[in-house]
């Protein structure tokens, strides 16, 4: 039955209308029109402003009366409203006093903070109209996806092999063999090949709206654009990336987004967002009116005592994220994200900004961080916090958690890096990494803990065995760019070589990397590409290069489908042995009379934790009562990070037992790791010799 | 630019054939949604949208496709007939192939 009770009490222009509702917030569609509301503390007025599509002057624009006003929100009710033909913006007056924070400009047309999609870049690449007085242009969205059955997967976090990924990076390069290449669209016929290598979910940077021409600049010499290609600025936080839909051109990008997370999961994958809550794409003072800044200044942005912007993330602004309004904005949009897209987690950039105060100070329990962590819509998403910022705040181990958050953990990458790299003096670390990182998150448990070796900030896996220096030169900042402290090691060259000796130490490094990685108790994150080593040239801050550097190079599968083999051989090793995937820290004696995690030296059950030292040993041993395995297991890794061989004894098993080899990754493919049940039993069952800065992996039957 | 689109709808014993050519979407949309909505009442079985001569289809158009199945004909079959690869591409990427059947010729 249609409602009768909402019919029209104003008209403007041609145009009629009455009082909205105060909430939701954004333009809803209710029966005969659309609910438009908008929050201002500090606007004295308010106009709604239409245009059709792609117009270049209003075609209408109506004022809020003031009797629409409810405390600081204005909202009506527009009548036949064609909804796909229509993009609205908001003009706000109010007062213009920097020192005051106060930025209003009558004149500027404003993006809605809620719009829950966004045109004006419809396509990637494409120069805009920078005549145009209105760039982004909220859209009013249909609700009529079809998810069928569909829901967020809800995996046990111990479970999960996180790969992340760019969309554009994913399928750009001419090697990608797909239709549509650099879209959503494109991951989709990328799957199989997610699944054959065992990730079971996708880790995207950021997805949310953003203009890939924010700073963009030209490189003289070769008169390529340097792009904002990461996308760590977000435009809006509610609406996909239109440039990465095929059909964004025809307005669908939701849909496409919405259909790529269905068919993902309908693949057993699991989806994170990567999302960027510290900053906005309006930059400092100098910086564009797009949306915020015109709506209320003073509320939306951390700001000093004269009215600057903070500068907590190294981008210009900061979001003022513990402002009640702001916190209950972005807890809608994850609200949205997990209701509206199904997305089972979000991994927040420089989340240590989340817990600082309207001044810019740390505090102890942040309420938007408690929120998020008790939020019914979001119980069971994975939230996992990049737990530092650029403001010198580094949270890894401390960050405010209830029990619900999760963290990079920085720390296992530099110490892996260092451990391979040859640095005697962080197996202390090492010892911790494996197990979780007990030292970190005690009272946490290991899923707090995302390993990983390599993310998108940084070298890649095979860079990392390649350069010793970054090589930013084509950022086209003088290589001041990007991290200095890399703890990589050339292999004796600085990049491409030939020397056969430098190419296998490489591939050999690359294995013991991803085998610490596999084996350690946590949550494993892939950097993708690594799996086939992808190579950024030693570019370690790609975030402006759209071009065969952060392009994956597919034909590398086919090069290097050793490494491709090992990764994926061990990816299944993890989820054979569920004693590597667990939720606490159990490491004591157990029912098989052993411990559960022992450290060994080159001599059983002789480790010195106090001693630097490149040669140690890990055992798991597991109770088939508890794993649910068919019987009692055990694991025993030995690491020789040691440029020479060394010898191990190795634990005596019980009686009807006997060591397999599954790991060397001294031996060239396919020795150098076993399926299961192909493993070799040692010859010597006492002891066990490991060549060179090399990992063995052991198991008994 | 207004987008050049030309339909013609036929309905004859609850089988509905629609022809679309040209582009379909938000400038012309509506004038088709409404053609369409004039169906609502009628007892229909299938929908035959013949589409060999449209060129693209955007979020308006998909928009009166999913408003077919709903409105009209939530028991009746959908067909769209002879798509061409761009229109054809855009239904799979935003997971409409489900509820539509695409076949390349209708048989009577």
């Amino acid at each position: 039955m249609e409602r009768i009770d909402i019919y029209p009490t104003h008209e403007h222009e041609g145009i009629r209308f009455r009082r909205g509702k105060p909430l939701p917030f954004g333009a809803t569609i209710v029966p005969g029109g659309v609910n438009f509301s908008v929050f201002s503390k500090h606007a004295t007025s308010c106009e709604l402003v239409f245009y059709k599509k792609n117009g270049k002057k209003p075609y209408a624009v109506i004022p809020f009366p003031d009797e629409f006003r409810i405390g600081n929100v204005f909202n009506m009710i527009v009548f036949d409203i064609d909804y796909e033909d229509l993009e609205y913006g908001y003009r706000m007056d109010g007062p213009y006093n920097s020192e005051l924070g106060h930025l209003f400009n009558k004149e500027k047309i404003l993006l809605d903070p809620y719009a829950k999609a966004v045109s004006g870049r419809g396509v990637w690449g494409k120069v805009p109209d920078w005549n145009n007085s209105f760039q982004y242009r909220s859209r009013i969205i249909f609700d009529d996806f079809d998810w069928e059955d569909d829901k967020p997967l809800e995996k046990d976090m111990k479970d999960l092999v996180i790969y992340e990924a760019h969309v554009r990076s994913l399928t750009r390069h001419s090697s990608s063999d797909v239709k549509y290449p650099g879209t959503f669209a494109a991951i989709i016929e990328k799957i199989p090949y997610l699944k054959e290598l065992g990730i079971n979910s996708i880790e995207l940077l950021p997805i949310f709206e953003f203009d890939e021409f924010e700073n963009s600049r030209i490189d003289e010499e070769t008169q390529e654009r340097l792009f904002n290609y990461w996308g760590y600025s977000a435009v809006n936080f509610f609406a996909p990336k239109v440039g990465y839909a095929a059909t964004g051109k025809y307005g669908m990008e939701v849909d496409e987004l919405k259909n790529l997370i269905k068919i993902l999961h309908k693949n057993d994958i699991e989806v994170i967002l990567d999302v960027v809550f510290n900053h906005t794409a309006e930059g400092n003072e100098k910086g564009p009116y797009i949306s915020y800044k015109g709506i209320d200044n003073k509320t939306y942005y951390l700001l000093t005592p004269e009215g600057y912007y903070y500068n907590f993330s190294g981008c210009g602004n900061t979001l003022n994220c513990n402002n009640p309004v702001v916190r209950n904005k972005i807890l809608d949009c994850l609200r949205y994200w997990a209701a509206d897209y199904h997305i089972d987690g979000f991994r927040f950039d420089l989340a240590s900004i989340l817990s600082r105060d309207q001044n810019g100070v740390p505090m102890a329990n942040p309420p938007l961080l408690e929120a998020l962590a008790h939020d019914p819509i979001l119980g069971k998403c994975k939230l996992i916090a990049e737990a530092w910022d650029a403001g010198g705040l580094y949270q890894v181990g401390s960050f405010p958690a209830w029990g619900r958050w999760a963290e990079w953990n920085g720390k296992f990458r530099d110490d892996v890096r260092q451990f391979i790299q040859g640095n005697r003096d962080v197996v202390g670390g090492i010892v911790q990494r494996l197990q979780g990182s007990p030292d970190l998150y005690s009272d946490r448990g290991p899923t707090s803990s995302i390993n990983f070796v390599t993310c998108h900030d940084g070298f890649t896996l095979n860079d990392l065995t390649s350069y010793n220096e970054k090589h930013n030169s084509k950022n086209l900042e003088n290589n001041q760019d990007g991290e200095n402290d890399n703890f990589s090691w050339n292999c004796g060259y600085e990049g491409p070589t030939d020397d056969p000796a430098i190419i296998k130490l490489r591939r050999k490094q690359m294995k013991n990397a991803v085998t610490i990685l596999m084996l350690s108790r946590g949550v494993p994150m892939l950097l993708a590409g690594d799996e086939f080593c992808n190579t950024q040239f030693g570019n370690n801050n790609a975030y402006c290069q759209d071009n065969e550097i952060s392009w994956l190079n597919w034909d590398l599968v086919k090069e290097n489908k050793d490494i491709f083999r090992y990764f994926q051989k061990m990816i299944a090793f993890r989820k054979q042995h569920p004693i590597l995937r667990v939720e606490y820290f159990d490491s004591g004696h157990n029912e098989t009379g052993l411990p559960e995690i022992s450290f060994h030296g080159t001599k059983a059950w002789e480790f010195d934790f106090e001693d630097p030292s490149l040669t140690f040993a890990i055992m798991f041993v597991a109770p088939a009562n508890k794993y649910g395995t068919r019987e009692d297991e055990f694991i025993y890794s030995a690491m020789n990070m040691h440029w020479e061989m060394h010898g191990f004894e190795l634990p005596e098993l019980p009686e009807d037992k006997n060591w397999y080899i599954v790991v060397n990754t001294d031996m060239e493919s396919p020795e150098d790791i076993w399926e299961k049940g192909e493993e070799k039993r040692l010859e010597n069952q006492n002891e066990l010799l490991v060549g060179s800065r090399s990992t063995v992996i052991l198991i008994a039957r | 630019m207004e987008a050049k689109l030309e339909f013609n709808i036929q309905e004859k014993g609850g089988i509905v054939k629609i022809t679309l050519e040209g582009q379909l979407d938000a400038t012309n949309a509506n004038s088709l949604l409404e053609e369409l909505k004039k169906l609502t009442d009628k007892n229909i079985k299938e929908m035959v949208f013949f589409v060999k001569n449209l060129e693209y289809i955007a979020s308006a158009g998909v928009r009166t496709l999913i408003f077919s199945k709903q409105k009209i004909g939530k028991n009746a079959d959908i067909y769209l007939i002879a798509p061409q690869d761009e229109v054809l591409e855009v239904m799979k990427m935003v997971g409409l192939n489900n509820f539509l059947i695409i076949q390349d010729e209708y048989n009577e």
